[in-house]
């Protein structure tokens, strides 16, 4: 324990990782070989599917919020004001209703 | 560059890193197979994200998220497994070292078992993989302080453990 721990390290360096296996090394090429050809012609067809959807989802967003963010003409206030009904109109209303009921009573 | 030389250029990279990698990934596994299968899939990953990538450092993290998922996925079917296969494969208990130095090799691997896996995995990295401790800050997402601190608590309790050994060789 009194060794420096200097010398320690420099001793377990020493030590050497064991060599990868060349039958790994084949594989590992044969593996990045086979990712760097061309991709087959169903990935394109699957990105352009992707495309096409992405665009149209992006237009409906883009349809709606200009729908939500028109802006209303800045005219005057239209205040509608109805008139008040003239006296006697309800009396009116009543007699007929009396008129028709009476009618089915009899 | 034509597409032939960018395809050879990952065997120097394989050459240089390769042996410590494999050393690395064993510290998850429990056998050279699976440690091989850690180091061919996360060389792949990193090769492929390379123009992204950050060098040395996320080569390590790439083979340590590899053997880290290839043992999560495996513990439970190799559980049982495990003991017919180092039995029946010559290679499965192999050392991790080369045969030089064979009977200290065997008492590194021995007391690296016993090290927590945060001192042990910066441990094999700073010194069979040759990175700095920025780089295994990036390979492990710790502070580079606390790596250096891992490194030196892990290299006391190794020296504490192989004194005998080491006098010896």
């Amino acid at each position: 324990v009194t060794e420096p721990i200097d010398q320690f390290e420099a001793q377990l360096r020493r030590l050497e990782p064991r060599p990868l296996d060349d039958l790994l090394v084949e594989e590992i090429g044969s593996r990045l070989s086979n990712c760097s050809q061309p991709k087959p012609q169903s990935d394109g067809l699957l990105w352009c599917a992707i495309s096409c959807s992405a665009a149209a989802a992006c237009l409906i967003i883009g349809i709606i919020a200009h729908d939500s963010f028109v802006e209303l003409p800045n005219g005057p206030a239209v205040v509608i004001v109805r008139p008040s009904a003239p006296m006697g109109d309800y009396q009116q209303a009543l007699a007929r209703a009396d008129m028709r009921w009476g009618d089915e009573l009899r | 560059l034509d597409s032939d030389d960018e395809l050879d250029d990952w065997r120097p990279w394989l050459a240089r890193h390769g042996p410590g990698l494999a050393l690395f990934a064993r510290q998850w596994t429990v056998c050279v197979a699976d440690a091989e299968d850690a180091v061919q899939d996360g060389f792949v990953r990193f090769w492929q994200a390379r123009g992204r990538s950050r060098g040395e450092g996320y080569l390590y993290a790439c083979v340590r998220t590899a053997a880290m998922d290839l043992s999560r996925s495996q513990r439970r079917s190799r559980r049982r497994e495990t003991r017919v296969a180092i039995a029946r494969d010559p290679q499965a208990g192999a050392s991790a070292f080369t045969p030089a130095h064979a009977e200290l090799a065997a008492a590194v691997e021995s007391a690296l078992a016993q090290l927590p896996a945060g001192q042990r995995e910066v441990l094999v990295m700073k010194l069979w993989g040759g990175l700095t401790f920025a780089q295994i800050a990036v390979a492990t997402g710790i502070n580079p302080n606390t790596a250096a601190s891992r490194y030196r608590y892990a290299l006391q309790r190794l020296q504490t453990e192989l004194a005998e050994e080491v006098s010896r060789d």
